[in-house]
């Protein structure tokens, strides 16, 4: 090296010694030790094939800048002074240390891969299933409701605050009484027509409705108009079509308003299209203009429901007070159809929701306890890792990283693995979705709705990701503290321990007390739904096809034509291949069915305030045999019954419980009520057959009475087909027999009674999937809570464990040891949960059936189930304790 | 020359250890053996990359406050090509103290595994 070089580093030293007020000796000593560093840096610079010059300025570069050199040099002077980085980091340098951070995140994620994988498999876990349910709670169960200022609509209600019917005369009374309070009423009735557009027929759903009714709910047609008040008329023949029905049949072209199409055999004219996401309970393709004239209404017959929306300046209690006024008027009036009790009104969305408000409760309080059994999962993971890598940040601390760096390093990656896991469990969601929407079993309702909700996956992802950054805060608090240092690192660290051991424990037995509500709730619904399948129906529903009709148009006006009708159509598929028998009804069971006023030969006439009633079913013969309803005594219907037109009628059990005790009600003559008054015609009991569950499977029967279809042949019936071959087979057969009977009347709801059933209870199977599906994360949750404290505690206590078998203790009794302290977790879990499910059993009480909601069977079991769960998940680590060898307990910490 | 100005205090920890990683892997370096400057600089390097991004000129006041305290000491040596170096050795109170703030360090596993294990 030359003279100039050296005298280039001489100078540079000298800068920086030079300016320091040093001992001669010592300045002279770091003279030395700089100069020969300075020429030894060049000369390696210069082999690399640098000139001298440049080997020169990167040696003094690398060595460090001279006023940091001044400091350190200085502060050398003083006893263990930290060294100190030279200057603020940039706004650069802050991403580029975050970038240095995820990258050591992720080189310790493949060096210590067990923690990062959980954290990651976890949420993700946590994401899937609650984005899952979510997004199928929301489409299935929680009716949502489009409509403006929707908080102002209500809904007439029946005595059990579900949607109730009116009769037309009461409806236009009530109307006209309650204009003060209410901006518009309408009412409505559900129903199916036949659409035809040129050859194509379909029978769909229909509303009819008053001409207000999309006024009323504050949705106009995305096409044309809406009714006027003229149409109520009925003198012009008008339709609103839905979206779909205007896709499917209208080409989706502009001009199909105005087109004529045919409704149940009339010509009608389209005059609206709506948009493609209106519908109030379920989708409808057409709405009809119902027929309304004041005067000529009927007062007797209660089929329109009615929404109606509240004026400005009332609320629910002043419109109910209008509705008592109307009311007592309306009682006083016509006593006979107008009961006592106020016609009653309710919140349209709370009316909604009434028949699954418990199921909803349930659920939000599952999903609830997953996330936060998620959120404390990963939280403590999070803690358990920082505390894992607290060696390395206080090595940075130490170094001088400034605490926001350390801050910046945990939540880097706390954030890292939980945005893996949430990505992860959003595409598994996403996938869930999709699929239980492809894949979903026949009965599942709307599950063609079923499709991935990108609101939800987001909302479900940043509800997670607030989570890990909120849970990773005690590893942030703890980590800074104890890199405080000092001497009060240890007594930093002991508050800690202590601090993190209770919190550990209490985490752990969250998880236990959260996992065994959820577990044993899930077993009492899957109980229920065993129980419910179970339930003996009443009749055969093994290969037996079931389809409805509902016949429309003037050529089945008249009960004969209908009977005509019903009769062809037996005969017809009976000639099907492997059909056996066929039944025709009006109902089909677990869909309900009217109840008539009836009176019996044998007693006095009850009175009008007493009446007795029972469901009504006009059968043809063949029905029973065909059902394979049991003949209890007497005889079934005979095709005679209709010939003769003799009047006769079969009872179930449940009738002759309810109204003959133990007495034959055999040859007792019954007579019906029409408006009020009693029948002229009477029918003799001439057999009595077994119960059929006609409104669902969880309801017990009702006394039915069945009489011939000649009697009182219905416009919409029920059929059955039994058959010896397969069931399948048989649906495009029955569908092609319909056709051939009358083309312009298809069938629908073609359907195996399997299947029929298997929708019935379609709810119950939903809400038992998901609870099963809460529980089973729950425990493995849980179970990986025990099995990591265990794991933890045994890892800081391996110095005096492996001592302690050094010293001849017992690994027995070492082994007890880990396992009484992880079951005395688990017993504290197990009791708090069993606590919390049974204090808010009440939740479930409506979803069971056949089970108890405290029933002590489940909930012991679970407590079993979650003790042999712990147990398994401690043994591993209890088998590690016992096992530690004395040289790996003296090399530990 | 040689240089010991060992004291005669027992090895007490630092006030506070956790600023002492630096400390610690200067007196662990050079108990596996003594270097000069220059030679320690590369050691480090070599095993921690970045530790020393702010300046190699770092490393010299630590090692004269180690010295100062007695953990150190120095040794002029004169290299083959003539050139004078100053050689750090640890001396037993070195070890001593190397051995405490080991057993400090030793909880702190996985900073000294990134920091002396590279």
């Amino acid at each position: 090296m030359k003279g100039w070089g050296r005298d280039r580093i001489g100078a540079h030293v000298e800068e920086i010694v030079g300016a320091l007020d040093l001992d001669p000796e010592v300045a002279e000593e770091v003279r030395e030790d700089f100069v020969a560093h300075l020429i030894e840096t060049s000369e390696s610079f210069i082999e690399t094939g640098v000139s001298e010059d440049v080997a020169v300025a990167r040696a003094i570069e690398a060595f460090g800048h001279p006023e940091e050199l001044r400091r350190r040099l200085r502060a050398a002077r003083r006893p263990d002074a930290p060294l100190r980085p030279p200057r603020d980091p940039s706004p650069a340098d802050r991403v580029e240390a975050a970038w240095n951070d995820l990258r050591l995140a992720a080189r310790s994620y493949v060096r210590r891969p067990l923690i990062p994988l959980v954290v990651v498999l976890t949420v993700a876990m946590g994401i899937a299933a609650s984005t899952t349910v979510y997004s199928v709670v929301e489409t299935i169960l929680v009716e949502s409701l489009p409509f403006p200022e929707s908080g102002a609509l209500v809904a007439l209600l029946n005595g059990d605050g579900d949607f109730g019917v009116t009769s037309p005369a009461n409806y236009l009374d009530v109307r006209e009484g309650t204009r003060d309070v209410l901006a518009g009423f309408s009412a409505y009735a559900s129903t199916t027509v036949v659409a035809a557009v040129g050859t194509e027929v379909e029978r769909v759903d229909a509303y009819l409705v008053s001409a207000d009714f999309f006024e009323t709910l504050g949705v106009a047609p995305r096409l044309g108009q809406s009714f006027e008040a003229a149409h109520e008329s009925g003198e012009d023949p008008v339709a609103v079509v839905s979206h779909a029905f205007w896709q499917r049949h209208l080409g989706e072209a502009p001009e199909a308003v105005g087109r004529t199409i045919s409704i149940d055999g009339t010509p009608t004219r389209v005059i609206g299209v709506m948009p493609s996401r209106f519908r109030l309970h379920g989708a409808v393709d057409v709405w009809l203009p119902l027929t309304l004239v004041p005067g000529a209404a009927s007062r007797g017959s209660n089929f329109l429901f009615g929404v109606g929306r509240l004026s400005r300046g009332h609320d629910l209690t002043s419109a109910q007070a209008s509705f008592d006024v109307v009311s007592a008027r309306l009682h006083a009036e016509y006593p006979r159809f107008v009961g006592e009790r106020p016609i009653a009104i309710g919140g349209l969305s709370e009316t909604m929701t009434v028949g699954v408000r418990s199921r909803l409760q349930l659920t939000a309080l599952a999903v609830t306890l997953v996330l936060l059994l998620v959120c404390v999962n990963v939280g403590t993971l999070l803690y358990a890792r920082a505390d894992e890598r607290r060696g390395e940040f206080d090595v940075r601390v130490s170094l001088g990283a400034p605490r926001g760096g350390i801050i910046r390093l945990i939540v880097v990656d706390a954030l890292a693995l939980v945005a893996a896991g949430g990505a992860i469990g959003v595409l598994v969601a996403w996938w869930a979705v999709g699929a239980l929407g492809r894949l979903a079993p026949p009965g599942l309702p709307r599950a063609a709705e079923l499709v991935p909700d990108g609101s939800v996956l987001l909302a479900g992802l940043v509800a997670t990701l607030a989570a890990g950054v909120v849970v990773c805060i005690p590893a942030v608090r703890q980590v800074v503290r104890g890199a405080a240092g000092g001497p009060g690192l240890e007594r930093a660290r002991g508050r800690i321990g202590r601090t993190g051991g209770r919190v550990r424990r209490g985490v752990v037995v969250t998880q236990i007390a959260g996992s065994v509500v959820l577990t044993a709730y899930a077993g009492l619904l899957v109980q229920s739904l065993l129980g419910l399948r179970a339930v003996d129906p009443g009749f055969d529903t093994e290969r037996l096809v079931t389809a409805q009709v509902s016949l429309n148009g003037a050529q089945y006006d008249d009960s004969a034509s209908r009977w005509r009708y019903f009769e062809r159509l037996r005969t017809r598929l009976l000639e099907e291949p492997g059909v056996q028998s066929v039944g025709v009804g009006t109902f089909r069971p677990t869909s309900g069915g009217f109840t008539r006023r009836f009176a019996l030969s044998d007693r006095p006439p009850p009175p009008d305030d007493a009446y007795i009633f029972a469901t009504f079913d006009p059968v043809a013969p063949g029905y029973f045999e065909a059902l394979g309803v049991p003949l209890r005594s007497g005889r079934t219907f005979e095709p005679l019954d209709a010939a003769a037109d003799r009047p006769v009628a079969v009872v179930n059990e449940a009738f002759v419980d309810e109204f003959f005790a133990d007495r034959s009600p055999l040859g007792v003559w019954l007579g019906f009520y029409v408006n009020g008054e009693p029948r002229s015609d009477q029918l003799e009991i001439v057999g009595v057959v077994g119960d059929v569950r006609a409104d669902a499977l969880s309801s017990a029967a009702r006394p039915a009475i069945y009489l011939p279809m000649s009697f009182s042949p219905m416009s919409s019936g029920a059929v059955f087909v039994r058959t010896g071959a397969d069931e399948a087979t048989l649906l495009n057969g029955v569908r092609q027999a319909f056709r051939d009977i009358d083309p312009t009347q298809p069938a629908y709801s073609i359907r195996s009674m399997g299947d029929v059933y298997a929708r019935s209870i379609e709810r119950e199977r939903l809400m038992t999937m998901l609870l099963v599906v809460f529980a089973v994360v729950a425990l493995v949750l849980a179970t990986s809570g025990v099995f990591g404290l265990a794991s933890y505690s045994v890892g800081r206590r391996t110095r005096e464990i492996g001592l302690r078998l050094a010293l001849g203790a017992d690994p027995g009794r070492i082994m007890a040891g880990t396992l009484r302290g992880g079951l005395l977790n688990t017993a504290a879990g197990v009791l708090v949960g069993l606590i919390v499910a049974a204090g808010c059993s009440r939740v479930l009480a409506d979803a069971l059936f056949g089970v108890a909601a405290l029933d002590p069977v489940t909930y012991g079991s679970v407590a079993l189930l979650l003790g042999v769960v712990a147990l398994l998940a401690l043994a591993v680590p209890a088998r590690r304790a016992s096992s530690i060898h004395p040289l790996e307990a003296i090399r530990h910490d | 020359m040689t240089d010991t100005r060992e004291g005669t205090r027992p090895p007490e920890l630092p006030r506070q250890v956790a600023k002492g990683g630096a400390t610690t892997l200067v007196l662990a370096l050079l108990a596996d053996r003594p270097m000069y400057g220059y030679e320690l600089v590369q050691a480090i390097r070599e095993r921690s990359d970045g530790l020393l991004s702010f300046g190699e000129g770092t490393v010299y006041p630590i090692l004269y406050a180690l010295r100062d305290k007695g953990y150190l000491r120095s040794e002029a040596q004169e290299s083959k090509e003539g050139r004078r170096r100053r050689v750090y050795h640890v001396t037993p109170l070195g070890l001593e103290a190397l051995a405490a703030y080991r057993s400090e360090w030793d909880r702190l596993t996985e900073g000294m595994r990134l920091a002396l294990d590279g």
